[in-house]
């Protein structure tokens, strides 16, 4: 498969992800064979689901998944910093590291605001 | 999205389309979103009368679409050219027809 194709897929992905969620409230079939036609581009031109939608299929059912419609997201402290993601569908819990780098950013901002409430 | 013959590997869904000719007369005129795609059929989204059904499935082999890119230019694809499963179209090479 060659690279203008992958291109091409990837764009594909992005609208169909776009649709779906566009989609989801109205019906809601729609929006998950949206999500199925996206996932079987990826499979056919083998390129990965993008990082930013990556969450939004669930890992048990391969269902499409958006907060405030068919899923809780909760944010836990323990261990590691992690998001963790419920399917309404099936239940299974997906976890997500929330990254090193926003950590910081966060500290940054905090010892910003600080120094602002000091003066 | 450049209008070239490699335009079949593109995405289709969201997009407005319209039935220009066909061999079947009653679909033609039949325009909107496209809402659903198969093998063989095309599902749009009908506006114009609110009393009939409103998602028309039109089978591809009979009709020739005016399809407005996101740019708004049109684009006239004859149906024979897009036949195929959407994630199957991006495998198939293209052959020339003109």
């Amino acid at each position: 498969m060659s690279a203008a194709k992958k291109r091409i897929a990837v764009e594909r992905i992005h609208k169909l992800f776009q649709l779906a969620q566009d989609m989801i409230h109205e019906d809601e079939e729609l929006a998950q064979r949206y999500i199925t036609i996206a996932r079987k581009i990826a499979m056919a031109v083998r390129v990965h689901i993008p990082k930013e939608h990556r969450w939004k299929i669930c890992r048990g059912c391969k269902k499409f998944i958006l907060p405030g419609v068919n899923c809780r997201v909760r944010i836990q402290h323990r261990r590691e910093p992690h998001r963790v993601i419920t399917c309404g569908y099936c239940g299974k819990q997906m976890r997500f590291p929330i990254k090193e780098k926003t950590k910081r950013a966060y500290a940054k901002n905090s010892t910003q605001s600080e120094e602002k409430a000091k003066r | 999205m450049k209008v070239t013959p490699a335009i079949i590997y593109h995405e289709f869904l969201g997009l407005k389309a319209k039935v220009v000719r066909a061999s079947n007369p009653s679909i033609i005129g039949i325009s909107g979103e496209i809402l659903d795609e198969t093998r063989n059929t095309i599902v749009l989204f009908h506006e114009d009368n609110p009393k009939s059904r409103r998602r028309k499935t039109i089978v591809k082999k009979q009709a020739v679409f005016h399809l407005t890119l996101p740019d708004a230019t049109v684009v006239e694809i004859d149906g024979k050219t897009i036949i195929g499963r959407p994630e199957e179209r991006l495998k198939r090479r293209i052959r020339r027809l003109w």
